[in-house]
C-alpha cells in the first residue's frame, strides 16, 4: 500500500475505514521524511526541524502508532482480537482468522478489548501479517480491562 | 572514585548512606499518558499493581516485579516509564496549553512528552537535541501520540532563536550522580569542571531564549555545586534580568547550597527515586 501525499492517505482512511481525520490533528507531505502528523499549532516556520511524528513514509510504510492514536474512530474494516491473537501480534507473529465473506483484503485496524492494538494487513485464507517494518518483538506479560465506553 | 570516597563526598551534602540505600532501592515507577487515555481509565483498565504518588495526580510506583515494556499498558502507549525525580522539573516549569516552549536538550523526550501531555497537544514544544540522539525522541513522541513538537538538532550552547519562548527547560547533561550507580566510577573533579563549563553556556543560551517575563527550569541529576549552583549563580550574574523564583509544590526537598534557598536538592530518600537539582529562574523584564 503505497500513498503519493497526504490527501491520498486521508482519502485511504476515510474509505478503507470510514475515519474522517480530526481538525486538531494535521497530516502534510514532507521532500524527505515521510508524511507528518502533528498539532495545527505546530509551524515551523522560524525552526528549522521536524513537525510531529511520522505517519507514512515509501520506506517503512504506514506507522503502526498512527492507526493506535486514530483506530478507535474507525467503522469499518476491523478486527477484534482475542487475547492469544493480541499477544501473538505484539510478538510480530502472523495471525490466521476465519473471515466473513464481506471482509476484503488489505488494511485492518486490529482491537483487542476495544483497546486499539495498530494495523495489519488481511490477506487471502484469513492471514493477517503484522506491518513488517516496523516489527518490534514483545511478549506481553500482563492483561488489560476492557476500555469503557467503547464498541469497536 | 571508590563507593566510601563517595560517600564521604556526599556526606557533605547529606545523609550519604541514606541517599546511597535509596538509589540502590528505588522501585521502577511511571506516567500514565494523558495523551492516550484518561488517568481515570487507565485506572479502570490496567491489572498493574501499582501506588499512586501524593504530589503528582498520572503517577505511579510498580509495587510488582514485571517489566514494564512488555506490559500491555505499554504496548498501547498508555504509559512511560520514568524516574519520580524527573517528573518535577515539567511541574516546576508548568507550562499551559497553547503556550511555546523550548526544552533544549530533550533526549530521550520523556520530560517532553510529559510537557506535551500538560499542554493538551497545544501550543507548541520545540525539542531539541544532538543529531544521534533524535532517535529516541521521535520514537517516544509517536508511541505517546505527541503532536505540538517539533525537533531540532541545533548545538545548545548556541540557541538561535532569542526572545521567542514562553517557557525553557535545560535537563542538562552532567556527571549524573544522583541517578546512576556506575557514574560515581567516572567521578573527576576535572570531568566536572569540563560539564560545568558546557551547562554554564547552555544555560545562558536556554535564558537568551525566553521572552520576557518567560520562565526558565535548569535541572540536573547530579549533586556538585559545580554543576548546579554555582551554574545558576553564574546566569544570575551574567544577566541581571534573570531572578531565581521560589518552587511553589510539594514535594520533598532540600534548598540550594551557597545562599540559593529558592534552588530545590531532591535526594533520594526523599523521593525514592533518584537524586536531582533544579532552579527556577525568571526573565524580569
Amino acid at each position: 500500500m503505497e500513498f503519493e501525499n497526504a490527501e491520498q492517505l486521508k482519502g485511504y482512511l476515510s474509505e478503507r475505514f470510514g475515519i474522517t481525520m480530526p481538525n486538531e490533528i494535521r497530516m502534510k507531505q514532507t521532500k524527505s521524511h515521510g508524511i507528518r502528523l502533528y498539532s495545527p499549532s505546530v509551524s515551523t516556520k522560524h525552526v528549522f526541524g521536524l513537525e510531529g511524528f511520522m505517519a507514512y513514509s515509501k520506506n517503512t510504510g504506514l506507522s503502526p502508532y498512527f492507526l493506535q492514536l486514530i483506530g478507535h474512530l474507525a467503522k469499518k474494516s476491523i478486527i477484534a482480537l482475542n487475547k492469544r491473537d493480541a499477544i501473538d501480534y505484539a510478538s510480530g507473529k502472523p495471525l490466521k482468522k476465519k473471515l466473513s465473506a464481506q471482509q476484503e483484503q488489505g488494511l485492518v485496524v486490529l482491537s483487542y478489548k476495544n483497546h486499539i492494538l495498530g494495523y495489519g494487513i488481511l490477506e487471502g485464507k484469513g492471514t493477517i501479517k503484522f506491518p513488517m517494518k516496523e516489527k518490534i518483538k514483545r511478549n506481553l506479560v500482563n492483561d488489560v480491562a476492557t476500555y469503557p465506553g467503547r464498541n469497536l | 572514585m571508590e563507593e566510601k570516597e563517595f560517600l564521604d563526598w556526599l556526606g557533605s551534602f547529606t545523609d550519604a548512606e541514606a541517599a546511597f540505600d535509596s538509589l540502590k532501592n528505588v522501585k521502577e515507577s511511571f506516567r500514565i499518558n494523558t495523551l492516550k487515555i484518561p488517568i481515570s481509565i487507565f485506572d479502570e483498565i490496567s491489572g498493574l499493581k501499582c501506588s499512586s504518588v501524593k504530589w503528582l495526580n498520572g503517577a505511579r510506583i510498580l509495587e510488582e516485579k514485571i517489566q514494564l515494556g512488555n506490559a500491555f499498558e505499554y504496548f498501547l502507549g498508555y504509559l512511560h516509564t520514568q524516574s519520580l525525580s524527573s517528573m518535577v522539573p515539567p511541574l516546576v516549569l508548568n507550562p499551559k496549553p497553547g503556550e511555546t516552549v523550548l526544552d533544549l536538550t530533550a533526549a530521550p523526550g520523556s520530560k517532553t512528552t510529559q510537557i506535551s501531555a500538560m499542554m493538551k497537544n497545544t501550543g507548541m514544544i520545540v525539542a531539541n537535541d544532538e543529531p544521534k540522539r533524535e532517535i529516541f525522541i521521535v520514537n517516544n513522541l509517536a508511541r505517546l501520540g505527541a503532536l505540538n513538537v517539533v525537533v531540532t538538532n541545533r548545538d545548545a550552547k548556541n540557541w538561535p532563536l532569542k526572545g521567542e519562548f514562553d517557557r525553557v527547560l535545560l535537563d542538562a547533561p552532567c556527571s549524573a550522580l544522583g541517578s546512576n550507580l556506575n557514574a560515581i566510577r567516572r567521578f573527576s573533579i576535572d570531568g566536572i569542571r569540563t560539564l560545568a563549563s558546557v551547562q554554564k553556556r547552555m544555560l545562558l543560551s536556554a535564558f537568551d531564549a525566553l521572552k520576557p517575563g518567560g520562565t526558565l527550569v535548569y535541572s540536573t541529576c547530579t549533586y556538585s555545586a559545580e554543576e548546579n549552583e554555582e551554574v545558576v549563580s553564574e546566569l544570575l550574574s551574567s544577566r541581571e534580568n534573570a531572578e531565581l523564583m521560589k518552587i511553589d509544590l510539594d514535594i520533598p526537598h532540600e534548598t540550594g547550597l551557597d545562599g540559593l534557598d529558592n534552588a530545590w536538592r531532591i535526594y533520594p530518600q526523599q523521593l525514592k527515586s533518584e537524586g536531582f537539582f533544579i532552579a527556577k529562574i525568571r526573565r524580569v523584564d
